[in-house]
């Protein structure tokens, strides 16, 4: 009689045990992911918000400036006048988003011809996409849409 | 020996109902605990989300109030400081110095931007994000004032503020709502350097006095007095006019730096020399452009902006003797004064430089005391015959003595 209800014990306590086991270690990993992503997404819209506002010392004008600059001109060296001649804007964006993401980013967008930048886009790895709307230089209000992917 | 072994068996099932008992309600906790766990994360990322949605909104506020500030200031610039509807640049000089004040700069200047800005918050939009509003800007504010333009300290940095402007954002059931007022420094765009250069020159010019002294050229024997003139392209007018706007040209040169190259156009030139009548009103070349400007957004009222009208024309004596052949004298020149900025160039579609233009109208007239007589007659002047004012006045050319 003893030895049953050591086994009623035993095997309940198991069963118990079990569904601790499922019931923290199934969702907590679900937590993580969400919160991963969370940050992740969070550092990406710090970077898209930081083109705005972040003005590049030695020309001082900020990224998205010399972008829509770059992208109207149709040329990676956009020149700025006698004070500052041509600034290259592809060495700009690469010393700006390498500073965050290293080597895990990739920003592309087309107006007139399509611009490409950062790395080749990894398949196997999970990749945060944020479209940055960037206005460009217009007598219209035009917005292009720069595809910025990082891992 | 059966009590104890029921009395054992009690405390068994006590133990094991208890053990139930305490893992179920650790159970029951550990779910509620996970769940507002997960929901908090969720919620935190949704929450973080739309804040970074919200930065990021007004980050493209900023980013178009700029390029708005750029495209408005080269507009407003080329158009002399003002927004044109005849695709003229505003009158500095109609005679006199006329230049706009700071303030009704600022006033087109603000209209032509809250255009601008407007229609890219109009093109906006975030792709994943169904439930964007944006509300329109309803002010632009260029935050300078005349006394520090004049000594100089917006001539490469000045701040602009946009106001008005609203943000919802949703996501699910969460809102963020913000007010979406932005101040932004304009950098290196020398608008206001260029209009406190073009200030100081319209109210030191010599371009009027320059211009007068073509009239001695219309004093000249062979200037035809036999008949009235035929117009600017006679008698080396037009090319007496054009030194005297390159001399009016080169002391608007002389106040910028080496970055500014300026030039002066002749757009309209015209002269009236009658025998025996007076000049006249003018009759072309007359344009004196300038837009009243309204009240600026932040301001209840400014400063009275109505138009005052100048004198038609200045009157000039002319210039040594031998003219009194001509009853009276126009000379009306309308020109363009233009200078362009190779320092920096703007964030702008099309031409990148910043060209200041303005308009300069000089409208000048003499008359003359038609000696002895008033009445014309036919006189017979050698060469010429035509109509003279004067009884003992008749030039017909430089071999031809006064017949009369």
């Amino acid at each position: 009689m003893e030895m049953i209800e050591l086994l009623m014990i035993v095997s309940v306590s198991s069963v118990l045990i079990l569904i601790s086991y499922f019931l923290f270690f199934t969702k907590m990993p679900e937590v993580t992911k969400i919160t991963a992503e969370g940050r992740q997404f969070e550092r990406v819209g710090d970077v898209a918000r930081n083109i705005f506002y972040t003005r590049i010392p030695s020309i001082d004008k900020n990224l998205a400036q010399l972008i829509g600059d770059m992208v109207v001109n149709d040329r990676e060296v956009v020149d700025y006048g006698d004070r500052y001649g041509g600034v290259n804007v592809t060495k700009l964006i690469y010393d700006n988003f390498n500073s965050y993401f290293e080597n895990r980013w990739h920003l592309k967008m087309s107006y007139e011809s399509q611009f490409e930048f950062g790395y080749e886009v990894p398949s196997d790895l999970r990749i945060r996409t944020f479209i940055i709307e960037l206005p460009l230089p217009s007598y219209r209000g035009e917005v292009i849409d720069a595809e910025f992917a990082q891992w | 020996m059966l009590n104890s072994l029921n009395g054992k068996s009690q405390a068994s099932l006590l133990i094991l109902v208890m053990l139930v008992a305490i893992f179920v309600v650790a159970w029951i906790f550990a779910l509620f605990l996970t769940s507002a766990h997960q929901e908090r994360a969720i919620e935190k990322m949704k929450l973080s989300k739309l804040s970074k949605y919200l930065d990021f909104v007004k980050g493209f506020s900023r980013g178009a109030l700029l390029l708005s500030a750029h495209t408005s200031l080269r507009e407003v610039a080329s158009f002399g400081g003002e927004i044109s509807t005849t695709g003229l640049p505003r009158n500095w000089i109609c005679n006199y110095d006329v230049s706009p004040t700071a303030n009704e700069v600022r006033f087109f200047l603000s209209e032509s931007t809250i255009e601008y800005l407007n229609d890219y918050l109009a093109n906006f939009e975030i792709k994943d994000l169904p439930t964007l509003e944006i509300k329109n800007f309803t002010c632009i504010d260029y935050d300078v004032d005349e006394a520090t333009i004049l000594s100089d300290k917006f001539d490469e940095r000045f701040n602009v503020g946009a106001y008005g402007s609203k943000v919802n954002i949703s996501l699910e059931d969460d809102v963020i709502s913000s007010a979406n007022d932005i101040y932004e420094e304009i950098a290196q765009v020398r608008f206001w350097y260029m209009y406190r250069k073009f200030k100081e020159w319209a109210s030191t010019t010599r371009l009027a006095d320059y211009i007068a002294e073509c009239f001695s050229l219309l004093c000249h024997p062979l200037c035809h007095p036999c008949d009235s003139f035929k117009g600017c392209d006679e008698c080396g007018i037009r090319e007496c006019v054009e030194d005297a706007i390159n001399k009016a040209e080169e002391e608007l040169t002389q106040n910028f730096d080496d970055f500014v190259k300026c030039s002066g156009t002749l757009s309209c030139c015209d002269v009236i020399s009658n025998l025996c009548e007076p000049p006249g009103r003018c009759r072309k070349c007359c344009k004196c452009q300038i837009t009243p400007a309204g009240k600026l957004c932040t301001e209840e009222l400014l400063e009275s902006l109505e138009f005052q009208s100048q004198p038609y024309s200045l009157s000039f004596s002319p210039h040594g003797t031998g003219c009194t052949y001509w009853k009276g004298n126009r000379l009306d020149v309308e020109t363009t004064f233009s200078c362009k900025d190779n320092k920096y160039l703007l964030s702008v579609k099309g031409s990148r430089n910043l060209v200041f233009s303005v308009g300069a109208t000089i409208n000048l007239e003499n008359s003359n005391d038609c000696p002895k007589s008033t009445e014309c007659e036919e006189v017979d002047c050698g060469t010429y015959i035509g109509q003279a004012c004067a009884e003992d006045f008749c030039w017909c050319s430089v071999d031809c003595e006064p017949q009369c």
